[in-house]
C-alpha cells in the first residue's frame, strides 16, 4: 500500500464541500464544548450522534472525530484563565497556565498552547497514517480466538490503567459487559433481559448510556459545586500573545518530547489524552533543570501536556480502525458509530473502506489547520463564551440530551431509561465507580461474546483453542501479566495507606 | 466502626454484589448450552456470578481495613429537577410536541440550581424551543411534532 495515493486520495474525499463542511461544524463544536467547563467530548458526541444516523459514515466520522480533537484544543482555555479545567485532559494545564495567565501573559499561554496542540496532533497523524495500515496487515490474520483474546487485553488494559482502583473498574468493566447484553441474543435470537419491554429488544443503546452517564450525572455533580457568576476577562491583543526568545526556546523541546509521550501512550489502550498530559508533566517536570519553575507559570508544564493530548488523541485511533478496541470512551463512541453504519470493526476496514480511513486522516489535518485558525485569531470569542455563567447553560445541555435520546428511535421510553441512568450514574460517580470503563464494556460486549461462542463453536468446545494459538496465547499472556501488576501495585497502595494510618494514629494517641 | 456503613467500597461491593446476583439469577431462565454450543444464558451467568465475586471481594476488604472512606454527600435537587425535567419532556413530546416540551424541560430542570431566578429561565426555555424548533424541525427535517393540541 502506497501512502501518498491514499493520502491524496483522502484529501480528494475529504474536500468535497459537505465534508468540508462537517469537518468545520465538528471542529467548531469541540471548540465550543471544551471552552465551555462542564461539557466535554463525550457528552457532545453522544448528543450529535443520532443526528449523523443520516450522513455518510465518512461524514459522521469526520464532524465526530472534530468534536473529538477540537475539544482538545479549547480545553485549555478554561484552565489557563479560570484555573478550571474546560476538559479533564486539560485539567494538568491549570498548575502552569493559571499561574501564567495571573502574571499576565494568558496571550502567550493561550497562543502557544494552539500551537502546542497543533504540532502535536499533526505529527501523531503521520504516525497513524503510517502505523495503522501496518498494524492492520498483521491483524487480518486473527480469528475469533485471536480477537477475543485482544477484547479481554483491551478492557483489562482500560480497567487498569484509566482509574484508581482496579476492582471498581473491572467490575464497572463487567457490568457494562452485561448492560451489552440486554436485547436480541445474536445467535439463539432469544431476547434476554428486556423484561416483556419490547423496544429493549434493539438493546440498550450505548448513546444513551453515554448521555446519561457523562451528561445527566456530569450535569448534577457540577451543579455542586459551581454558583454565581461567570468571571468578567479581558481580551488579550495580538501583541501580548506572541512568546519571547527565551520562552520560544524552551518551547521547542517541551512540545516534542510531550509529542512523543502522547504518541507512544494514546495507542494503547485505556491510556488515552488525559492520561498522558498528565504523564507529559509530569516528565517535563522531571527534566527540567529548574524543576522549581514549575507551578509558578513555567511555559513547558503547559505545552507539553496540550501536545501530548492533542497527539494522544490521534494515535488513540489506531487500535480503535485496526483492531476495533478503543482506548477510551470517546474512542468507544467512534467504534459504536461505526458499528451504526453498517462497518463492522476490525482489521479489515481500512482495506475494505480504503476512502473512509484517509478521507479521515485527511481531514484531521484539514481539521487541525481550521482549528489553527478558529482558536487563534478568535481567542477573544472563545473568552467572551467564558463569562457565560452555568445556570443559562445547563437547561439547555439538558434539552440537547432530551432531543438526542429522543431521536435514535422517536421513543419517549428512551427518555426515562435517561433519566434513570442518570441517577444511576450519579450514584456510581459518587462511589468513586468511573464510567468509561462501563461504557467499553457495553460497547465490547457482544463482540466479545460473539467472538468467544465462534471460537469455541470451531475447537468444538475445546477451551485449549485460545491457548494452543500464537499469537492469542501470547496476548493472553500479556493480558495475565498486566493484571497481576495491577494487583501488585493495588496491594502496594493498600498496604502504603495502612501504614500512613497507623503513623498518624501513632502520632495522635 | 460508626463510619464503616457509609464506607466508599462497602457500598459499591453491596451494589455490585446485587447487581451481579440478579444478573446471575436471571440468566438461570435463558438456556445454558454447553462449551460447545453455548446457549444466551451462558455468558451472563458467568458474568453475573464474576460481578458478585467482586462486590463480595469489595466488601471483605473494607472489613479487612482500618480507615475507611465514607460516601461524599448527595446533593437531591439537582438530580431531582433533572430528572423531572427529562421525563417532563418525554411526556410531552409525542401528546404535546417539541415547544411544550422544551418549555417545560427548561423551567423544570432550571430549578435544579439555586442560582436560577424565573425570569431567566423563561428567556431560555423560550430562546431554545425557538431554537429547537429552527434546528431540528426545519433545518435537520426531523420528524418532531411541533405543537398538538
Amino acid at each position: 500500500m502506497d501512502m501518498f495515493p491514499n493520502l491524496s486520495m483522502g484529501f480528494g474525499q475529504a474536500l468535497s464541500l459537505s465534508n468540508l463542511m462537517y469537518c468545520f461544524t465538528g471542529v467548531v463544536l469541540g471548540t465550543f464544548v471544551g471552552v465551555l467547563p462542564g461539557l466535554g467530548a463525550v457528552t457532545a458526541i453522544a448528543m450529535l450522534l443520532p443526528f449523523t444516523f443520516g450522513l455518510d459514515p465518512l461524514g459522521a466520522l469526520i464532524m465526530l472525530s472534530g468534536i473529538f480533537y477540537g475539544a482538545l484544543y479549547g480545553g485549555s482555555t478554561a484552565s489557563i484563565l479560570l484555573n478550571l479545567p474546560g476538559t479533564p485532559a486539560a485539567a494538568v494545564v491549570c498548575i502552569d497556565g493559571h499561574p501564567m495567565a495571573k502574571q499576565g501573559r494568558a496571550g502567550v499561554a493561550l497562543f502557544m498552547t494552539a500551537v502546542a496542540s497543533f504540532v502535536g496532533g499533526t505529527i501523531s497523524i503521520v504516525i497513524l497514517s503510517i502505523a495503522a495500515p501496518l498494524l492492520a496487515q498483521v491483524a487480518l490474520q486473527f480469528g475469533a480466538p485471536e480477537y477475543f483474546a485482544m477484547l479481554v487485553l483491551g478492557l483489562l488494559a482500560a480497567a487498569s490503567l484509566a482509574a484508581d482502583s482496579l476492582l471498581r473498574s473491572i467490575a464497572m468493566v463487567i457490568l457494562g459487559l452485561l448492560l451489552g447484553m440486554v436485547g436480541m441474543d445474536i445467535i439463539s435470537g432469544m431476547n434476554r433481559f428486556t423484561f416483556g419491554v419490547p423496544i429493549l429488544s434493539e438493546g440498550l443503546s450505548f448513546i444513551i448510556v453515554a448521555m446519561a452517564l457523562f451528561g445527566v450525572a456530569e450535569v448534577a455533580t457540577n451543579l455542586e459545586a459551581r454558583s454565581g457568576q461567570g468571571v468578567p476577562l479581558g481580551k488579550p491583543g495580538w501583541r501580548s500573545m506572541l512568546p519571547n526568545r527565551d520562552e520560544l526556546r524552551r518551547s521547542t523541546g517541551a512540545i516534542l518530547r510531550g509529542t512523543g509521550v502522547g504518541a507512544a501512550l494514546g495507542a494503547l489502550p485505556g491510556a488515552g489524552p488525559t492520561m498522558s498530559s498528565f504523564m507529559a508533566y509530569s516528565v517535563e517536570k522531571r527534566n527540567a533543570k529548574q524543576p522549581e519553575r514549575f507551578g509558578k507559570g513555567a511555559i513547558e508544564g503547559v505545552i507539553a501536556p496540550e501536545a501530548a493530548n492533542n497527539a494522544a488523541a490521534q494515535t488513540g485511533y489506531i487500535p480503535t480502525l485496526t483492531l476495533g478496541i478503543p482506548g477510551d470512551a470517546v474512542m468507544a463512541l467512534i467504534l459504536g458509530t461505526l458499528i451504526i453504519h453498517g462497518i463492522t470493526p476490525g482489521p479489515q476496514v481500512i482495506s475494505t473502506h480504503p476512502e473512509l480511513f484517509w478521507g479521515l486522516i485527511a481531514s484531521m489535518w484539514i481539521g487541525n489547520f481550521l482549528l489553527l485558525w478558529v482558536n487563534i485569531p478568535f481567542i477573544g470569542m472563545w473568552i467572551r463564551l467564558l463569562t457565560l455563567p452555568y445556570r443559562w447553560l445547563f437547561p439547555a445541555i439538558v434539552i440537547f440530551l432530551c432531543i438526542g435520546v429522543y431521536s435514535i428511535s422517536n421513543s419517549a421510553f428512551h427518555l426515562v431509561v435517561l433519566g434513570a441512568l442518570g441517577v444511576a450514574g450519579y450514584l456510581l460517580a459518587k462511589l468513586d465507580c468511573p464510567a468509561a470503563p462501563l461504557l467499553l464494556g457495553l460497547i465490547l460486549g457482544p463482540m466479545l461474546e460473539e467472538n468467544f461462542r465462534r471460537a469455541l463453536l470451531i475447537s468444538r468446545g475445546d477451551l485449549s483453542v485460545f491457548i494452543e494459538r500464537p499469537i492469542s496465547l501470547s496476548i493472553l499472556i500479556i493480558a495475565a501479566v498486566l493484571l497481576l501488576l495491577s494487583v501488585f501495585a493495588e496491594i502496594r497502595r493498600a498496604r502504603r495507606e495502612r501504614h500512613a494510618a497507623l503513623m498518624e494514629s501513632e502520632s495522635t494517641s | 466502626m460508626k463510619t464503616i456503613i457509609t464506607d466508599k467500597t462497602l457500598l459499591s461491593g453491596v451494589l455490585f454484589l446485587a447487581i451481579g446476583t440478579s444478573f446471575w439469577i436471571a440468566a438461570q431462565d435463558y438456556a445454558f448450552g454447553t462449551l460447545r454450543r453455548m446457549g444466551p444464558g451462558f455468558f451472563p451467568s458467568y458474568l453475573g456470578a464474576i460481578l458478585a465475586i467482586i462486590g463480595l471481594l469489595m466488601v471483605v476488604q473494607t472489613l479487612i481495613r482500618k480507615r475507611h472512606e465514607a460516601i461524599p454527600p448527595l446533593f437531591l435537587r439537582p438530580l431531582l429537577f433533572l430528572t423531572a425535567g427529562i421525563l417532563a419532556f418525554a411526556a410531552l413530546i409525542d401528546r404535546a410536541g417539541l415547544i411544550a416540551a422544551c418549555l417545560a424541560a427548561v423551567l423544570l430542570s432550571s430549578q435544579a440550581s439555586r442560582d436560577t431566578r424565573l425570569l431567566e429561565s423563561l428567556v431560555v426555555a423560550i430562546l431554545m424551543a425557538t431554537f429547537s424548533v429552527i434546528v431540528f424541525i426545519v433545518l435537520l427535517g426531523l420528524p418532531f411534532r411541533m405543537w398538538v393540541i
